[in-house]
């Protein structure tokens, strides 16, 4: 419950090793590990800019609707299950 | 009698690139704001001066891995049905992502220009773009548009010409892997080279390049050899 009106802090209970983005706080920047995911997936992301190594902002934390993150010189909004298979640190 | 050509319009989703169709065209097609809305291949005729080109729309693409049907679809049409022009179109505000899908285009060779739209999207993101000397880096000629105002289509349409009938000099461009890579793209060359059936068919080098990826539709083509 958001009692006070802050944003849930995910990063309390998590371990500062590599998590999925889907575990990501809002408003917090995370580099990218690698995709979770067979070579179609990765290839499509990789083609998109979404590379190990790159830093992604999470600008709207989806669940429910799209994953929104600032990646490079733009904005890309990804889907729960596509955000799921990005291992980020 | 018209002269004929055939010209491929490639770049990311949401380029603009379904705008400078219409705008080449003059035909009614639906733009969309949601990527991969080109998924089937469009076709139209452009009649400028005393040429006649039958412009194809390739889908949108964000490169030509043999992943998706939309890149395979891209890439087939480039290397067989021999496009006398592809114009990549990319998004002026968003060069980055865009040029991946160039530089492909510039290891497989074709005779390419780069379309550079939405510059006024750029311009109000503060992005200057020295036109002239990206277009001495990629080694191809640029040209900025608009493609929502159809401004720069008459230049695009001169650049087309140019590149099929006064074959400017295009000079090649390539983009370093680092040693190790170049070492083992020399090493598969030189095999490639020995090869005369596919010597003359595709350029060595963007072959090599590919077989080092792993991509898997050329490693099938590549089966007999």
């Amino acid at each position: 419950m958001e009692a006070n009106n802050l944003p849930i802090d995910y990063s309390q209970n998590r371990p500062k090793e590599y998590i999925p983005l889907t575990m990501a706080s809002p408003g917090e920047t995370v580099t990218l590990v690698s995709i979770n995911g067979g070579r179609g997936v990765k290839m499509r992301l990789y083609s998109m800019g979404l590379t190990p190594g790159v830093r992604l902002k999470v600008l709207n934390r989806g669940a429910p609707g799209p994953f929104l993150v600032a990646v490079r010189d733009f904005k890309i909004a990804l889907g729960y299950g596509m955000a799921k298979k990005i291992i980020v640190s | 009698m018209k002269k004929k050509l055939t010209v491929a319009l490639a770049g990311n989703p949401n380029c603009g690139k379904s705008c400078i169709f219409n705008n080449l065209t003059g035909s009614r097609q639906h733009v969309g704001n949601w990527p991969g809305v080109t998924v089937e291949k469009k076709e139209g005729i452009c009649k400028y001066r005393d040429y006649k080109m039958l412009v194809v729309d390739l889908p949108g693409t964000y490169s030509l891995a043999a992943y998706s049907i939309d890149e395979t679809i891209a890439r087939k049409f480039v290397m067989e049905k021999n496009p006398d022009v592809v114009v990549n179109i990319v998004d002026a505000s968003n060069l980055e992502r865009n040029f991946y899908l160039t530089t492909q285009f510039l290891e497989m060779e074709v005779p390419l220009v780069l379309c550079l739209n939405m510059i006024d999207r750029a311009e109000s993101r503060g992005y200057k773009i020295d036109v002239k000397q990206l277009s001495e880096f990629l080694g191809i000629s640029v040209i900025p548009t608009i493609g929502h105002r159809n401004q720069g289509t008459d230049k695009l349409l001169e650049e087309i010409i140019a590149l099929t009938f006064h074959k400017t000099t295009n000079r090649k461009t390539t983009i370093k892997y680092g040693k190790e890579v170049e070492e083992e793209i020399l090493n598969l060359e030189k095999l490639i080279e020995n090869d005369d059936q596919l010597n003359k068919k595709y350029p060595s080098r963007w072959l090599a390049v590919k077989l080092l990826e792993g991509d898997e539709e050329i490693i099938k083509r590549l089966e007999k050899y």
